[in-house]
């Protein structure tokens, strides 16, 4: 219980995941596990363009996020993925989250 | 644990609820539209196999009889639909076993797995019983699978990400009761087929409103 505590931690430390809002965007990604357009997470989240790109930057900058342009029903529009480093991240962040459960 | 840790972990979960209770509604508009359109599908290939004469050619070969090959379409179309479905069903269900969602309820796996038998069951049974020509017993499992995709949708409901609404209980309440009488008044295919494009409208609605 305590080591699991401690990685949990220690996970969250992690510049990356040091905030809710990017560990929530990883997480939901993992579910969605295709696809989101930028424009739907903002709409979603309901914060700044400049705000959302910091934090899917971040992410990027660490691996865990993919972004490209990509063409929608909608038209071409900035499209968001997790990676498999990311999937991985979260995987064991959900397990330890299970165990203190 | 730090009261650092505590508000990421709030903040997480306020953020993944709010990203997935709209992906999984869009997702459910989607898959409302997808499946309104199945009967215009079915209607559009009988026609363009009619004018073309393909049912001929191929009643010609004597394998196949009318209602036989009218249900291997159907199939064959239900199940590109069911493939296309795919990802909405696989997100609801990862989501419905989620750690993070703290008011579940019973075992979704195990009514994952009964579900998902007594409907491949029916399906498998179903061409068998309408070759014996019997409409009481085309009409039975007809029920029991239109129960069975009621009963899955309503489940995606209980993780909490999303609120059922009033179209919702319609789609479903109207998938019961018109599937299986449409075996009889085949017009019931259309009546259904407008009312899943009207929910999934609705939900397609609700994401662009942010209700």
């Amino acid at each position: 219980m305590v080591d699991e505590v401690d990685e949990l931690i220690r996970m969250l430390k992690d510049e990356a995941l040091s905030s809710g809002v990017r560990l929530g965007i990883l997480i939901a990604l993992y579910y969605i596990d295709g696809y989101v357009t930028f424009a739907d997470l903002q709409r979603d989240l309901d914060i700044p363009k400049s705000s959302l790109h910091q934090h899917l930057s971040m992410l990027q900058e660490n691996g865990l996020v993919e972004f490209k342009r990509g063409i929608t029903p909608l038209g071409v529009r900035t499209v968001v993925k997790i990676t498999n480093k990311g999937k991985g991240i979260v995987s064991r962040y959900l397990e330890l989250v299970r165990a203190l459960r | 644990m730090s009261s650092d840790v505590h508000e990421i972990l709030r903040v997480s979960n306020v953020t993944v609820r709010r990203v997935l209770s709209r992906e999984l509604r869009k997702a459910m508009g989607l898959y409302y539209l997808l499946w309104g359109t199945y009967p215009i599908a079915i209607a559009a290939l009988y026609t363009i196999s009619y004018e073309f004469s393909v049912i001929e050619s191929v009643l010609s070969l004597r394998v196949f009889s009318l209602p036989m090959m009218s249900i291997i379409i159907m199939m064959a179309i239900a199940m590109i639909y069911a493939f296309l479905s795919r990802r909405f069903f696989s997100m609801a269900y990862r989501v419905s076993r989620s750690p993070i969602i703290v008011n579940r309820r019973g075992r979704y796996w195990l009514r994952w797995v009964i579900t998902s038998i007594i409907m491949v069951t029916t399906i498998a049974v179903y061409p068998i019983l309408v070759g014996l020509g019997n409409a009481y017993i085309e009409y039975i499992p007809a029920v029991v699978y239109a129960t069975l995709v009621a009963f899955t949708n309503a489940t995606f409901f209980k993780s909490g990400f999303i609120r059922a609404r009033y179209y919702d209980y319609l789609a479903n309440a109207s998938f019961i009761i018109l599937f299986p009488l449409s075996l009889i008044y085949y017009f019931g295919y259309y009546i259904l087929s407008l009312i899943w494009i009207y929910a999934g409208a609705r939900s397609l609605l609700e994401v662009i409103s942010g209700g």
